[in-house]
């Protein structure tokens, strides 16, 4: 209990005044999803791109800036965070300018989420509710409707990802039971006949995808489209969001 | 016995083209072959066939046949054994044009506008060949603007990848740089198929012009074939095949370049004698590659382009050192 008492005291000590700078995409999510504008030195231009970032008319009150390394020493910057994009060597190069590095591996299940969550919200000592909501989704009656979700470049979540969670917690089926994010094919997702295929409907692959004449003429599934912004980045919001889009489109 | 020989090879091109067709609409990730004969499933096995691998099979065999004509017709022309529709930059032209549809986010809503700017991008670039080459003409003049244009078009190419803001449309455009013939469509094959068949037939007339061309400059030009004309001839219909395979397909290499070599081997150095062979045995690379493509041995569908120069280099490579007696200076 002291251990953990003095843990996060350590915690508070060091990042409550900490000024804290984004270095991707994915780091910016968290930090929308905590932090205050006045916390934040700067995210990253992409935050405010609609397409890619599911806070980005929020991210509209933070100031923006190219995460370089001139920029993150100029601007007195204490911590960074980064998904694991960021690299090794420009890491390297600012721990030792005295620049703490968080870096936030690839996030596979719930479990791995709520971690974060609760790591991040105690560097950013923020009060947002969402890890009680992230802590709420459970599963619902057991499967009994397929789906299949395509994303950027056409591949699809299989097993070990978390949007493959987010879909048997919105009460489907994934027909992609392999590890991994993987390519499925259009002769592939034929055959398998999902009743449902959510698809990000951004980007040419999958648009010509789903409107391929072998679909209408074979298949029988509800093609959804889905925002890609919900799962570029895995962030507690975008996540229990999406699973509340994917239950809708079964209503 | 050289038309014998010549006629034997077509035979046989042709068999293993026909073996190629037959193969790529029966090899892929789902085994529709035990369907076919099923009256329960052979619905689902027939729309695969028609609707899926039928397109991208006649795509294939458009796209290998008028790169490895044109492969044939520049070398030809040019007298040049690395000359290729490359070389005179009309299929970065074509990459060019279809890359700032997809940077533009127009194409995300309207596909078919990808080719139609491919189309576009290798007429722009044929346009400016042709104004150029109209004042300043000669062979050599030919390959260095041709040079200079494919690394102008790449270069633009590389600034739109480079400047682009989202980095999925970056994605999108690298995976669409390495050429692929899946989830095309029969539209696909309608939309390119005119031009590629106006484009076959001008260069088709060029044949004779090549083979008095093969003599030298002066002989051709004292058999009443313009060196200038002959010329005007190849850069349309190049700019018609090419322009429309790359729309469609992306960006396929070292088809152009290895076919005619390979050809010529067997069917000898006339130019004429070369332009059926390299249609057949261009079919027969690109066919062959996108079998490759979708194999079930990969988790993911490999590139086209990517194939086809996995394959080519290192049997040009081969070529080159079996055959270096052949080729002097080499």
């Amino acid at each position: 209990m002291a251990r953990f008492l003095l843990f996060n005291l350590l915690i508070i000590s060091n990042f409550s005044l900490a000024k804290i700078a984004s270095f991707d995409l994915c780091a910016d999510q968290w930090l929308l999803s905590f932090a205050e504008p006045g916390q934040v030195a700067f995210l990253t231009p992409l935050s405010q791109d609609p397409s890619v970032s599911y806070f980005h008319s929020k991210a509209k009150n933070y100031r923006i800036q190219s995460p370089n390394i001139e920029t993150l020493l100029s601007e007195n910057v204490t911590v960074v965070l980064a998904t694991n994009y960021i690299n090794k060597s420009v890491q390297h190069l600012l721990e030792k300018q005295g620049i703490k590095v968080i870096v936030i591996p690839p996030i596979k299940n719930l479990n791995q989420l709520l971690f974060w969550a609760n790591r991040i919200k105690k560097i950013t000592l923020s009060k947002s509710e969402i890890i009680l909501k992230l802590q709420s989704v459970k599963e619902d009656t057991p499967p009994t409707e397929t789906a299949l979700y395509i994303g950027i470049g056409g591949s699809s979540p299989g097993t070990e990802t978390l949007v493959d969670q987010a879909i048997n917690l919105a009460g489907f089926r994934n027909i992609n039971t392999s590890k991994g994010w993987r390519y499925m094919g259009i002769e592939s997702i034929i055959t398998q006949n999902p009743d449902y295929i959510f698809t990000t409907g951004v980007g040419t692959k999958n648009y010509a995808f789903v409107n391929h004449p072998a679909y209408d003429k074979l298949t029988k599934s509800t093609i959804m489209p889905i925002a890609q912004n919900h799962t570029v980045c895995a962030c507690p919001q975008s996540f229990v969001d999406f699973i509340k889009v994917l239950k809708n489109a079964k209503k | 016995m050289q038309k014998n020989k010549y006629q034997k090879s077509i035979f046989i091109l042709f068999s293993m083209m026909f073996v190629c067709f037959i193969g790529s609409l029966l090899i892929g990730k789902v085994n529709i072959f035990p369907s076919l004969f099923d009256s329960k499933s052979n619905e689902m096995a027939f729309i695969i066939l028609s609707e899926i691998r039928l397109p991208r099979t006649l795509l294939a065999l458009l796209v290998g046949a008028s790169l490895g004509l044109s492969g044939a017709i520049l070398q030809g022309f040019l007298r040049n054994p690395l000359a290729e529709s490359g070389i005179v930059g009309i299929s970065s032209g074509a990459a060019l044009g279809s890359v700032l549809c997809i940077s533009l986010g127009v194409s995300a809503h309207f596909s078919f506008l990808i080719p139609l700017f491919g189309m576009a991008g290798a007429t722009i670039t044929a346009g400016f060949l042709y104004i150029i080459l109209k004042k300043y003409f000669n062979v050599y003049t030919v390959i260095l603007v041709g040079i200079a244009i494919n690394s102008l078009a790449s270069s633009l190419t590389s600034v739109i990848l480079n400047i682009s803001k989202n980095p999925y449309s970056a994605l999108e455009i690298i995976f669409w740089l390495l050429g692929s013939l899946e989830g095309r469509t029969m539209d696909h094959v309608i939309l390119c198929l005119p031009f590629i068949i106006v484009g076959w037939g001008i260069l088709w007339h060029t044949r004779q012009g090549l083979d008095a061309l093969s003599l030298g400059e002066e002989t051709a030009q004292s058999l009443g074939y313009s060196v200038k004309n002959t010329y005007q001839k190849i850069i349309v219909g190049v700019a018609l095949c090419i322009g429309a395979s790359v729309a469609v397909s992306g960006i396929i290499g070292f088809v152009g370049l290895v076919v005619p070599h390979i050809l010529r081997l067997w069917v000898g150095q006339k130019p004429s004698n070369l332009l059926v062979p390299s249609m057949l045995g261009g079919g027969i690379i690109v066919l062959s590659s996108d079998i490759i493509t979708r194999l079930p041995l990969w988790d993911t569908e490999l590139k086209l382009g990517v194939v086809t120069s996995l394959i080519g280099a290192p049997f040009f490579i081969h070529l080159i050192f079996k055959y270096r007696k052949k080729y002097a200076g080499i």
